[in-house]
């Protein structure tokens, strides 16, 4: 006798114990704390922040220890959590001029006001594992803080603009800025929904076209102009107050891309932008983000649309992770009803496919 | 009351009401995916987000829910998403398809004919049928507004001149009202009859592609043909073994590895109706056996 | 525009479960053309403002949306009610709204101020909600058709003009653009979606 499968269920539930039990792990090692993601596992929770859309280290770790360190699950997770918040108020444009800088370079100039910040950064190191953090390592010396203040950092494209030699920043219009989380994507898109699509696009796939351009894909020269990291004050303008008020700040790391340009018969020659900005110090994502920006804006810069990392649509819509992790996991659910269809269907061509070869092994017989 | 901390069907009213008047708009004009502002939601796109969505927009405590997936009650993902509603929505859930107001579907339609009480709400994850042809929604947006189907009649004979038959086996496009071209989702097109002429309220949701579409009751849906190549649907040889159907679409069962197989029904209410009522397929057994046999599980 | 809670009545008593059930009922109106069906909440609404539109405009209407009153319905209370409950931009041109609530059924002609949609993206196209007078008897009756009606149904509406009928006509060989049509009793709602086509009665 035969009884069709059942108790789907308890495979749910079972299947949710075993998770819960394989991201705790032996029990016999300490459980990780939030604390211990929030603040060893940093570029981690920025990453989780940015592309989750939600700036809550706490949360965010919360989610990476959830995911079992899965980032891209993490990510889903803050997603479909900040979905569910009210919208209290919109927040006035950051001000990334007055960024509190722990690092900044311009691969542009050997120096220029406010001079080049390393700060805290891979670039240098050599990637040789460091067994002493295998055997828990001391506690690193702190750098001892600078007696001066940092000078202040003017952007390295407001001096080129100081000359006309790059393109004015886009004129802050009266139009409000799209808003991808309130309204369907629709194309063409403009630049405002375009920075905030790339904004939470997966850091791969951003990384993956910026390189293409590089490669001759979308050529656009580009010179990392500046790449700034710190905190910045976030304001909000009260309707009962009318004047802006701190809520608090965050951190950002932001970058200028330095692109050649021709120029055209009504634009003289001068050099255009590609922006990026992301959460937390996510440098590697904010200069793809400002290599895709600017291959994007081709239509707008009259030139040829050739490559994929000029294509806005391609682009803009196979970048989010939550979106293509989960289509592409789909695959896994049952398709039994679809795959019986092709069954039924492969079986008759075949069947007839091999009749007419019989018919036609049997006449050349008959020669 | 739920026992989660969120809004009723989880969804804030302000996110219902943008998918109500979706829905709204989608039921005026048939067959046309309306784009709306899909949010993320608890589970993963491509798993029924869409269909989520929509059914959280319209289900209220008096509905009772259905939930297939593979046209089954019991598989994982149709019980996940039940689970959901169970959870968020406190609503009465059954696996009858006679009992149900709202059933959310992938990829099946029930055996059993719809009535006017109820909706459908189909999950769906490629909305645009023209999408295989034309991948930009910039072009394919044209093609509708100037209802510019050629390319699809191209594409389905293609497969009459390589093949000798339209080789679409699921996801069969229709015209809906005889103006709108429409993936059906992947239902298999042995259900695209039941599209046609519904008593029901038959309303789609892509989430993850967020475009929502809606054919109402009584509204004529065609299969895409040719005089000289009619539509038809998938037949088969054999009965469900369990209950011995030879009107209702099958899955394939493999029984073991020298080739053995039997079919039985997808529908799994339908099929549990009919051996309720003491029909019995050659590898069933009588309905007493058979309810011996699943309590005992 | 001022408003004190003394005018200002309420909106419905429950706001999660009475807009879904309104919902639903709005939602059988359009899918089910012809049919009245009973508004299940009707929240008391300020004159002349009748109780059924009220309903819809609650359960439909909201910031997003911009609504336009006609010239009975555009008084104090009514425009405040809106604002208050609902948060939708009024405004003063039919061609804005998403939404028109209109009360003086004798001049609703020239339908093409309202939004139509576009060709490709007819969704664009407005919601009409109409305040019918009270109904006469003698009513003529029309036969309706198209999709999500079971080969024909009889509608008796009386204070319409003729203009209304004709307009929604002349749209016809435009679809998918139109205007989608909520026409309301006090209590009650029947759909006329841009696809309904609407012939006298002979017999009428």
């Amino acid at each position: 006798m035969y009884v069709a499968v059942k108790g789907g269920e308890k495979a749910i539930d079972t299947a949710h114990q075993l998770l819960a039990e394989q991201r705790r792990g032996d029990t016999a090692v300490a459980e990780l704390t939030l604390d211990q993601i929030k603040n060893q596992m940093t570029l981690a929770v920025d990453r989780v922040m940015t592309e989750g859309s939600l700036y809550d280290r706490d949360l965010a770790a919360l989610a990476i220890k959830q995911a079992r360190g899965d980032l891209m699950e993490a990510i889903f997770l803050l997603r479909a959590y900040r979905t569910t918040l009210p919208r209290l108020a919109t927040t006035e444009p950051l001000e990334t001029d007055a960024l509190r800088i722990i690092r900044r370079i311009s691969a542009t100039f050997k120096d220029l006001p406010g001079g080049q910040v390393l700060g805290p950064t891979f670039d240098y190191t050599h990637r040789l594992l460091d067994f002493a953090l295998a055997a828990d390592g001391e506690a690193p010396v702190p750098v001892p803080a600078d007696a001066a203040p940092l000078e202040p950092c003017p952007r390295v494209t407001a001096l080129l603009n100081a000359e006309g030699l790059i393109e004015p920043d886009l004129a802050a219009d009266d139009a409000e800025p799209g808003d991808i989380t309130r309204e369907p994507p629709l194309y063409p898109a403009d630049r405002a929904v375009r920075l905030q699509t790339l904004a939470r696009a997966d850091e791969g796939w951003l990384l993956a076209l910026g390189y293409s351009t590089q490669r001759g894909y979308a050529k656009s020269h580009p010179f990392a102009g500046e790449i700034r990291i710190g905190s910045v004050d976030v304001e909000i303008i009260p309707e009962e107050l009318g004047f802006p008020v701190c809520i608090g700040s965050i951190e950002v790391a932001e970058c200028e891309m330095i692109n050649q340009f021709k120029g055209s018969k009504t634009t003289p020659p001068q050099f255009t932008r590609g922006y990026g900005l992301t959460f937390g110090h996510g440098e590697r994502k904010a200069m793809s983000m400002a290599l895709v920006d600017r291959a994007l804006r081709a239509r707008e810069l009259g030139e040829d649309i050739t490559a994929p990392a000029q294509d806005e649509e391609f682009v803009l819509s196979h970048g989010d992770t939550v979106e293509s992790s989960g289509f592409t996991q789909h695959l896994k659910l049952p398709h039994y009803v679809d795959f019986q269809s092709e069954l039924v269907a492969v079986r008759a061509l075949r069947a007839e496919y091999d009749a007419r070869r019989r018919a036609r092994s049997g006449e050349q017989g008959e020669l | 009351m739920t026992d989660t901390g969120y809004n009723y069907a989880y969804l804030d009213e302000q996110t219902k009401r943008m998918i109500r008047r979706a829905i709204l708009k989608a039921v005026a004009v048939p067959g046309y995916q309306v784009p709306f502002a899909g949010r993320e939601m608890p589970l993963p796109y491509g798993w029924g987000t869409g269909g989520i969505q929509v059914t959280a927009a319209i289900i209220g405590q008096d509905d009772t829910l259905k939930v297939i997936d593979q046209g089954a009650d019991d598989t994982t993902n149709a019980v996940s998403i039940r689970r959901f509603f169970a959870r968020t929505a406190a609503v009465k859930t059954t696996e009858k398809t006679v009992e149900a107001t709202v059933i959310q579907t992938r990829h099946r339609i029930p055996e059993t004919p719809l009535t006017e009480n109820q909706i459908m709400v189909y999950q769906v994850p490629i909305p645009e049928p023209l999408r295989w042809m034309e991948p930009r929604e910039t072009e394919t947006r044209k093609m509708h507004a100037l209802q510019e189907y050629g390319v699809m009649h191209v594409k389905l004979y293609e497969d009459i001149a390589r093949f000798g038959h339209i080789a679409t086996t699921y996801d069969y496009p229709v015209m809906v009202n005889d103006r709108y071209l429409m993936a059906p989702s992947p239902i298999p097109k042995f259900d695209n009859p039941k599209l046609n002429n519904s008593p029901a309220l038959q309303l789609f949701g892509a989430g993850r592609e967020k475009r929502i579409y809606a054919v109402p009751p009584y509204t004529p849906v065609k299969s895409l043909d040719f005089t000289d190549h009619p539509f038809e649907v998938q037949r088969w040889d054999d009965c469900c073994a369990l209950c011995g159907a030879t009107d209702s679409f099958l899955d394939e069962v493999i029984t073991d590895d020298k080739g053995g197989r039997m079919y039985v029904c997808s529908d799994s209410d339908y099929c549990g109706d009919r051996r309720a009522a003491g029909h019995v397929g050659p590898q069933g057994v009588d309905a007493d056996a058979y309810q011996r046999a699943t309590a005992a599980e | 525009m001022t408003l004190s809670a003394a005018t200002l009545t309420p909106g419905f008593a429950d706001a999660v479960h009475d807009a879904q059930a309104v919902f639903r009922c709005a939602l059988t109106a359009l899918s089910r053309p012809g049919q009245w069906a009973a508004v299940p909440h009707l929240p008391p609404a300020p004159a002349p403002l009748s109780p059924a539109a009220a309903a819809m405009i609650l359960t439909l209407a909201d910031m997003d949306t911009p609504l336009w009153l006609d010239p009975v319905l555009s008084t104090p209370d009514v425009s405040g009610w809106v604002r208050f409950h609902t948060g939708a931009p009024l405004v003063s041109l039919p061609e804005q709204a998403a939404f028109a609530v209109i009360a003086d059924c004798a001049a609703l002609t020239a339908l093409d101020r309202f939004s139509l949609g576009t060709a490709e993206a007819p969704d664009l196209a407005a919601t009409l909600i109409v305040q019918l007078p009270p109904q006469e008897a003698d009513a003529d009756a029309r036969i309706l058709t198209g999709p999500g009606i079971n080969g024909s149904v009889s509608l008796s509406v009386s204070g319409l003009p003729d203009a209304f009928w004709a307009d929604r006509d002349a749209f016809a060989p435009l679809f998918p653009q139109g205007v989608d049509v909520l026409l309301t009793t006090p209590g009650a709602v029947c759909g006329l979606p841009r696809t309904t086509r609407a012939t006298l009665s002979a017999a009428g």
